[in-house]
């Protein structure tokens, strides 16, 4: 290397030259090597609270825990309190907006029956009563590709559809071929009732 | 200037600081594989932005899906590896063999040169025809088919070969800290892309992977995240290194700087992967050693950011005149700007809201674009008047590319960004009395379409600047010619020995051994002990850390270092591999017990075929299947996915991109008829939607003679099927998809389903999503007639059937 090359006068004394490139060799920035360090600092920390010593909760524990509090937060559905929730136009009318947004394209936008069974007949596949219509829609039927409504559509939710769905009941729209068991006007079963 | 004499620069400097005899000998590169590779890769970037733009309009408009070969989901893959390997492939060659012969001083290898140039674009061109008939291996950027694999092994160690060879013949001692991170990119890469295929092949187009489930999950992100660190990033932070003083002729910022952020860097990046699986059923202490080294990862990323910016000190308002220094300072600021997203997305509550969106989209855009795209044009528009001995054709056009690719990357990312946040903040949204503010998930799409044309715009205006700049530069390279560039070279290099003793017991590479060692006893050790060593760890490392400053050996020791390539390589290929074992070895030995106790049963033959459908037709480009522990998200898609879920899908399709929503436990959710209609018009079930329509699957038949041989695979693989599972496979499959289309016929009007149909064995496996057990029992294994056929033709008994 020349001479003359040996020093820049804005990066300082060069160490090498390769093909033509000078390297100096100016000093780390300080703001560089506080965030470097910082990190590492930090990352210990972290190490030591959520794993060596498992002082914070994980996202499962988190989880965990705030399902058990919403567990225990809910009240009984009985068929009095459902009841009550269908003569009301505002759980029904909300009802029916999630109806259209959620149950229509299995069940027909009035409940006629689409891929999903007929709503407005007498026959209900899984119980006919307004306690065993909340259990279907809240929890599901695994086997016969209806979803569980509980978590997504939540408690008030689920009342406003089935409140909509109580409704609709027994209005007999053509449709979908009735299924399943022929209840009376009130949902109590005529035949054995669904488990 | 004469087009046939090279630039001034190349012919008169001499190199090399060693007195070493002055030899007068010269060296003349002829350069023509270096051209190849830069029109290659110009050629290969506009036709990976081409389908970029695509399928960037079949996410703003579905009728832009052409199924069944030009869907996104067998789209998307071609995209992405087209720009990864075809595009920054051929550049990072260019630049590397480039950079590398004139730095080292010596020739290429003409024959390995050759057979390198037309084997990775045989690769290339086999990629383009395969992904979109469906041929992959389901995992991101990792999907080419086995024999293609076998083939990118091949290149790339005579890439390796060729590299080495330089260093071997070289005439300069002392290697330059380009050549640093071109070691770490040649070795790193090998490791990582054969761990990660290793795969048992069932045809001469299909093969299983070896890992499977959250064994695989971990590999594939190991892999993903480093093919970005170490395909993405080193190779391109060592042109730059080459390539900025250059263009800007101005001294390096710091060799301190390049030795302390060259070794963290790689030390640090690879174990970074488990950042792509926060909040899944990998294990907490993997996903939290993918956090921290992200977080620590940062300030290395900024030290090549900053010593190529301080690196313009003194040539600052030449950025107003030259457009290669324009893309070089904006390519390196976008890569600073991408490096500092990348651990702020890694910390775990910022992951919970961008992880699935696309926000990760605009993360990885601002790096594609702004830092690889940036850097390559700034590297051709200096590179290619010098390989052809003459002046760029036209700067301003340079110049108005600069400014239409800048504009196209910030409408980019702010349409991500933005449509990410919306459609995440949208998806966790909660009534007060519990349940989604947004239950159906296509009003969560639907919210973000105007976004995805914005996206739409934005990518086009980029793919019009990278146009431009192809004809500049056809132009540029009409107005000279091919150039042989003579340059003088120091005499052979004296044989001396490896100096291992002298480097390896050197102060600091005693203190990194004696600190991991510590750090990692620490590891097997319990909270009280383990803690105590660890800040035992720290301890050293500070007290060690200001010795080694104090006595100033760092650099005396690393420029021996650099004199060795051998030693250099040895130690490169240790720092990468600290990582990747202590967080693989775990992970694989806890998949294998897990396999002993697992009640999960493997799927059978016809969800198989249908999962391999799935597979086919790149469902996972929009559909995750991992349900992370957030309520909103157990209440949208169901129950929190666990390891046990997916430990035997072979490849784990857990997803990175919800552009549909999760499907991790879709099994029973819905009826078959629902599936049918919506895979044949996904608005008819689902009005809204933008998923392509499927319809070609209910014509594609499944040849079921080859199920048998899969399973057999499988079985070596460790998947507990047994002989008579093997060889009934054929028969099994058929008698479910009886029941099936039978299912279809008594629920619905679908009369003409056809059983040996792609369609009705995805149904079979989108019904046994998130089940412990397929729901069908063949009839030789049932003991008593059960209700199987009955409750699938109609679910006339109540209840929930036989679960």
């Amino acid at each position: 290397m020349d001479e003359n090359r040996k020093h820049d006068a804005i990066q300082g004394e060069i160490l090498h030259e390769y093909d033509g490139i000078l390297e100096a060799d100016n000093l780390l920035p300080r703001w560089w090597l506080i965030t470097f360090y910082g990190a590492i600092l930090f990352s210990a920390g972290y190490w030591f609270y959520y794993e060596a010593f498992q002082i914070g909760l994980s996202p499962r524990e988190r989880y965990v825990a705030e399902m058990d509090a919403r567990a225990t937060s809910g009240g009984e559905v009985t068929a009095e309190m459902l009841a009550g929730v269908a003569s009301d136009s505002e759980h029904v009318s909300a009802g029916q907006a999630l109806f259209a947004s959620n149950c229509a394209v299995c069940h027909g936008g009035a409940g006629e029956g689409n891929i999903g069974p007929n709503l407005t007949d007498t026959s209900w596949i899984h119980g006919g009563l307004s306690t065993d219509i909340h259990h279907t829609v809240s929890q599901g039927v695994a086997n016969a590709g209806m979803p569980a409504w509980g978590q997504t559509l939540g408690p008030r939710g689920v009342l406003d559809v089935v409140a909509f769905v109580l409704s609709i009941r027994g209005t007999e729209r053509p449709g979908r071929p009735p299924q399943g068991t022929v209840v009376g006007p009130d949902g109590a079963p005529l035949a054995a009732p669904a488990e | 200037m004469s087009t046939a004499t090279a630039p001034e620069s190349l012919v008169t400097r001499e190199t090399s600081d060693e007195p070493r005899a002055p030899g007068g000998e010269t060296l003349t590169f002829e350069d023509r594989w270096i051209r190849y590779f830069v029109w290659a890769s110009v050629l290969w970037g506009v036709v990976g932005m081409l389908v970029g733009a695509l399928v960037a309009l079949q996410l703003a408009w579905w009728p832009a899906n052409v199924g069944p070969w030009l869907t996104f989901g067998r789209l998307r893959p071609l995209h992405t590896n087209a720009v990864i390997f075809a595009f920054v492939g051929n550049m990072m060659f260019a630049g590397v063999y480039h950079s590398s012969t004139r730095l080292l001083r010596a020739k290429l290898h003409e024959g390995l040169t050759a057979f390198h140039f037309w084997g990775w674009q045989l690769i290339i061109v086999s990629a383009a025809l395969t992904l979109p008939l469906g041929l992959t291996q389901g995992k991101e950027y990792a999907e080419l088919i086995w024999p293609i694999d076998l083939a990118v092994a091949v290149v790339w160690l005579t890439f390796g070969a060729n590299f080495f060879l330089l260093l071997k013949n070289r005439r300069e001692k002392h290697l330059y800290v380009a050549i640093w991170f071109y070691i770490a990119t040649v070795v790193t890469i090998t490791v990582l892309y054969v761990l990660n295929n290793l795969a048992l092949p069932f045809a001469a187009t299909g093969s299983y992977g070896v890992f499977a489930g959250v064994q695989d999950g971990l590999v594939q992100w190991w892999y993903g995240h480093n093919a970005v660190a170490f395909f993405l990033t080193t190779p391109i932070l060592g042109i730059m290194y080459y390539y900025v003083p250059k263009a800007a002729d101005r001294p390096v910022y710091s060799y301190r700087l390049s030795i302390v952020h060259f070794w963290s860097l790689i030390f640090l990046y690879i174990w970074a992967g488990p950042h792509h699986l926060l909040n899944t059923a990998l294990p907490d202490w993997a996903q939290s050693l993918g956090m921290l080294f992200s977080l620590m990862l940062w300030a290395p990323s900024w030290g090549g950011m900053v010593n190529g910016l301080l690196t313009l000190r003194g040539a600052w308002d030449k950025l107003r005149t030259d457009p290669v220094l324009k893309f070089f300072a904006a390519g390196v600021t976008f890569y600073g700007m991408a490096t500092f997203e990348g651990p702020l997305l890694s910390i775990r509550a910022v992951n919970e809201l961008a992880h699935y969106t696309d926000w990760i989209i605009g993360h990885v855009h601002g790096g594609a674009l702004g830092w690889n795209g940036f850097m390559a044009a700034g590297m051709f528009y200096w590179l290619v008047p010098q390989l052809y001995g003459t002046k760029l054709y036209s700067r301003r056009a340079a110049d108005w590319h600069f400014y239409v690719g800048t504009l196209g990357i910030v409408i980019y990312m702010a349409a991500m960004y933005i449509s990410g946040i919306t459609q995440g903040l949208m998806w966790r949204a909660e009534n007060e009395g519990g349940g989604l503010l947004y239950p159906t998930f296509v009003e969560t799409v639907t919210a973000i379409l105007p976004m995805y044309w914005v996206r739409l715009v934005g990518g086009s205006m980029y793919l019009v600047g990278f146009v431009v700049m192809a004809w500049n530069l056809v132009m540029t390279a009409r107005s000279g010619a091919p150039v042989h560039v003579t340059v003088k070279v120091p005499s052979p290099l004296p044989a001396a020995p490896v100096p291992w003793g002298k480097v390896l017991g050197s102060a600091p590479v005693l203190l990194v051994i004696l600190v991991s060692t510590v750090l990692g006893a620490s590891a097997v050790l319990n909270e009280m002990a383990g803690a105590s060593l660890v800040i035992a760890a720290l301890v050293i490392a500070v007290l060690g850390g200001v010795y080694v400053q104090v006595r100033r050996v760092t650099q005396a020791v690393h420029h021996e270092l650099e004199g060795t390539g051998i030693l250099f390589t040895v130690l490169v290929t240790v720092s990468i591999l600290v990582g990747g074992i202590a967080e693989l070895l775990p992970t694989v030995a806890m998949g294998v017990a897990e396999r002993e106790t697992t009640r999960q049963t493997p799927y059978t033959p016809l969800e198989l075929e249908g999962r391999d459908v799935y597979v086919a037709e790149g469902c996972y480009t929009c559909h995750s299947q991992m349900i992370r522990p957030f309520t909103w998200e157990s209440a949208r898609y169901g129950a929190v996915s666990e390891t046990a879920d997916s430990i035997w899908d072979r490849p784990y399709q857990w997803g990175s991109k919800r552009t549909g929503p999760d499907l991790a436990r879709e099994g029973g959710r819905y009826p078959s008829l629902w599936h049918y209609q919506h895979m044949v018009d996904p608005r008819s079930t689902s009005p809204g939607s933008i998923m392509p329509s499927y319809a070609h699957l209910a014509t594609t038949p499944v040849d079921y003679e080859r199920t048998p041989n899969k399973l057999r695979t499988l079985q070596s693989l460790g998947v507990p099927y047994d002989a008579e599972d093997i060889d009934l496979a054929a028969s099994d499959a058929r008698e479910q998809a009886a029941v099936i289309v039978e299912d279809l016929r008594v629920s619905g009007d679908v009369e003409d389903a056809d059983p040996s149909s792609e369609l009705v064995a995805m149904i079979a496996y989108l019904q046994r999503l998130g089940r412990v057990e397929s729901s069908f029992v063949p009839e030789r294994d049932r003991e008593e007639p059960t209700a199987v056929s009955e409750a699938a033709a109609g679910a006339a008994a109540g209840g929930g059937g036989g679960r």
